[in-house]
């Protein structure tokens, strides 16, 4: 080769400074490389130590003698840092410093090779600082939780929202696996290591579920999972970003519960008129007919049927208010079970009468001894009846079967009806729920039924789980019930009397209702009482005086002197002649209860009263009281 | 029918809609099956309502321990 040729290409060369140092360290050739670079000329800087080149700093930790020696004896330098320009401007350089031998190995002195790699220094800063705004952004973010986690799941960063959502501060959670964050449910069926296999095929998961803190409380989530992969495409983990939903969803079961509440009214609001329809018109028929017995007989019928069917809906109001205010109580006696069974399947005949459906019970008639309430349990098994009766086509077939197994009376209904679907399988125990469009409305419905058969197994230390195999293949509830130990026959079940007949009484009546008072007046009187009416309080007080009552119905509800007033005057007035107080009121709760009791009443009665009980209450000579 | 023998617990008890085929109009019978799956008696008349007809069944043991 030319050795001018080769001289000039290092002369001329602009990009890299490239020039040679004596042993010493003197610089003793130049190029436009260094000039362009460092800003000195050939015959400025040629005789000068290369040090010049060097930050104080560098200079005062003797770096450049560090590089000579470093390149003497390992025949080779690289640094990259900050050097200096002639006019004390600053670059990054990268820097190749290389011995230079004879034959002998004996040191001639050293090539340098400086390059200027401030531009891509100053991306790396730019680069450096954006990741840093970045991070710093991502860990101020209080509303999501973003963290990583590795291919296997571990978490490895984490951020003040997921601290904030989660609770786990960075140091406790950085290392552990993400499965932590899931519900127990959840984790035995494997979720966590789904939701990564699902990110891993796709890139991507987004879903919503129960997640879980770090104090075990569950809330509702939305989380997305992305694949986060290197330069070369490999998987390095998954960015995961949680938000908390909780506040969303608990909005909307506000939104569902008022739906509900909204369909239960327009429900309720049905379910009275059908009743107070047929009520009127016979009303109506009695007055354009009122010397015909038998029309009037029919009438009579009638009005009997409806206002129970009214009396019915006003009881399941009056459950749905205990059910949501958690008070619904049951006592606490050995109960039967074939004798729960009985009374259901009769209170649930007018039902499976109108549809035509055939029954089958099969129940050993003893020995299925409960511990609860068997008011509450027939309740619950009339309520299965009566919705198998609903939701079965006409002349379908019920079975209800009572067995015992490990300890506990199994009572289940099935039905040839149309069936659940599994996709409404749990709501159907949500209350106000129904059906699409029952079949046949049998006795109507406010859809609480099941609602409140499940609140009376669970009061009972029992369960109630409803299966179908689908869509018109009929269905089946199953009700389990711990058996009492000794599981033995109650005492004699003392069985329902038609009401004696009435011991004569004075009676007197107070309602500030006319129409009620007047039919109360004329009852008593065709048991043959005798009676007075009062239609307001002052007026009570008065006639109670002079026609000395042994038996005073007293509504409570009334303008001017409520009947609690009425009561406190009554027993304060002492006439020398004992009385009863007997509440008839449309106020059932307890605590109207208790309020009644407190005043002086001794007999505490719902409308509409029933004949049997107003009879043996007033033939009552114990004092025994209904509170 | 009277009972042909003592009846064995648990019964299988049996109430059962029939149609009139001329007038159309249902009926209710029960019958009570043995704990094997045979009939063992049933209702002597037809009766118009199911509570009637479970009031005749309890005369024959149905509910009785």
């Amino acid at each position: 080769m030319d050795p001018l040729l080769y001289q000039r290409m290092i002369e001329q060369t602009r990009d890299y400074a490239l020039f040679l140092l004596d042993p010493s360290g003197r610089i003793i050739s130049w190029n436009l490389g260094g000039e362009r670079l460092k800003g000195y000329a050939a015959d400025e800087i040629i005789g000068r130590h290369f040090s010049v080149f060097y930050t104080r700093e560098a200079l005062d930790s003797g770096w450049p003698a560090h590089e000579l020696q470093v390149a003497t004896v390992e025949g080779r330098f690289e640094d990259e840092g900050w050097r200096v320009r002639k006019d004390g401007s600053r670059f990054w350089a990268n820097v190749v410093i290389t011995a230079l031998r004879d034959e002998e190995g004996q040191l001639l002195g050293f090539s340098k090779i400086t390059r200027d790699l401030s531009e891509r220094r100053l991306h790396e800063e730019a680069l450096r600082q954006s990741e840093e705004r970045f991070r710093l952004l991502v860990d101020a973010v209080q509303d999501y939780a973003i963290f990583m986690i590795d291919t296997e799941g571990m978490v490895t960063s984490w951020n003040a929202g997921a601290q904030r959502i989660k609770g786990y501060s960075r140091d406790e959670i950085i290392g552990r696996h993400f499965s932590h964050f899931f519900i127990q449910e959840d984790i035995a069926a494997g979720k966590p290591w789904e939701e990564l296999a699902s990110a891993r095929r796709s890139g991507r998961a987004e879903l919503e579920g129960w997640r879980v803190k770090k104090n075990g409380e569950r809330f509702w989530a939305r989380v997305a999972l992305s694949g986060v992969y290197d330069e070369q495409g490999h998987l390095r983990g998954f960015a995961k970003v949680t938000q908390d939903l909780s506040e969303r969803r608990h909005m909307q079961d506000l939104e569902k519960a008022a739906r509900n509440v909204n369909e239960f009214i327009a429900m309720l609001a049905h379910e009275l008129r059908n009743p107070l329809a047929p009520i009127r018109t016979a009303v109506q028929v009695i007055a354009k007919s009122p010397d015909d017995p038998v029309t009037r007989e029919a009438m009579r019928q009638t009005i009997d049927r409806q206002s129970a069917q009214l009396a019915r809906i006003v009881d399941d109001m009056i459950d749905i208010a205990r059910i949501t205010k958690g008070s619904l109580v049951i006592e606490h006696q050995p109960v039967e079970l074939a004798d729960v069974v009985r009374r259901a399947v009769e209170t649930a005949a007018p039902a499976i009468d109108a549809a035509r459906h055939a029954i089958d019970v099969e129940v050993p008639a003893t020995g299925l001894v409960a511990h609860g309430d068997s008011d509450r349990l027939t309740q619950l098994l009339a309520n299965l009846l009566n919705n198998a009766a609903r939701y079965t086509p006409p002349g379908g077939r019920i079975s209800v079967r009572a067995r015992r197994e490990d300890g506990h009376g199994i009572i289940s209904v099935r039905d040839t009806g149309r069936g659940i679907e599994p996709q409404v399988m749990e709501r159907i125990f949500d209350m106000f729920v129904q059906g699409r469009s029952p079949l046949e409305r049998v006795g109507g419905g406010l859809g609480i039924g099941l609602a409140l058969a499940r609140r009376i197994a669970e009061l009972h230390g029992g369960t109630l789980v409803a299966k179908s195999d689908g869509e018109n293949k009929g269905s089946e509830f199953i009700v389990r019930l711990p058996l009492s130990p000794a599981s033995q026959a109650p005492a004699e079940v003392q069985e329902a009397v038609a009401p004696p007949a009435a011991v004569p009484r004075r009676v007197l009546v107070v309602d500030d209702n006319v129409d009620a008072a007047a039919t109360l007046d004329l009852l008593l009187r065709s048991l043959g009482h005798e009676t007075r009416v009062a239609h307001d309080g002052m007026k009570a007080l008065d006639i109670a005086r002079e026609f000395r009552p042994e038996v005073i119905l007293l509504d409570i509800g009334m303008p001017g002197l409520d009947g609690y007033e009425v009561a406190r005057r009554l027993r304060a007035m002492n006439h020398g002649t004992s009385f009863r107080i007997i509440a008839v009121t449309g106020w059932g709760q307890d605590a109207d209860r208790s309020k009644a009791k407190e005043a002086g009443f001794d007999v505490h009665l719902v409308k509409p009263v029933d004949l049997g009980v107003l009879s043996q209450v007033l033939d009552d000579r114990s004092g025994a009281t209904l509170h | 029918m009277a009972p042909k023998e003592p009846l064995h617990i648990p019964l299988r008890w049996e109430f059962v809609p029939v149609q009139q085929p001329r007038t159309g109009i249902i009926s209710w019978r029960w019958r009570a099956h043995t704990q094997g799956g045979r009939l063992d008696k049933e209702s002597e008349q037809l009766f118009d309502t199911l509570t009637e007809c479970m009031e005749d069944a309890k005369q024959h043991g149905y509910g009785m321990p």
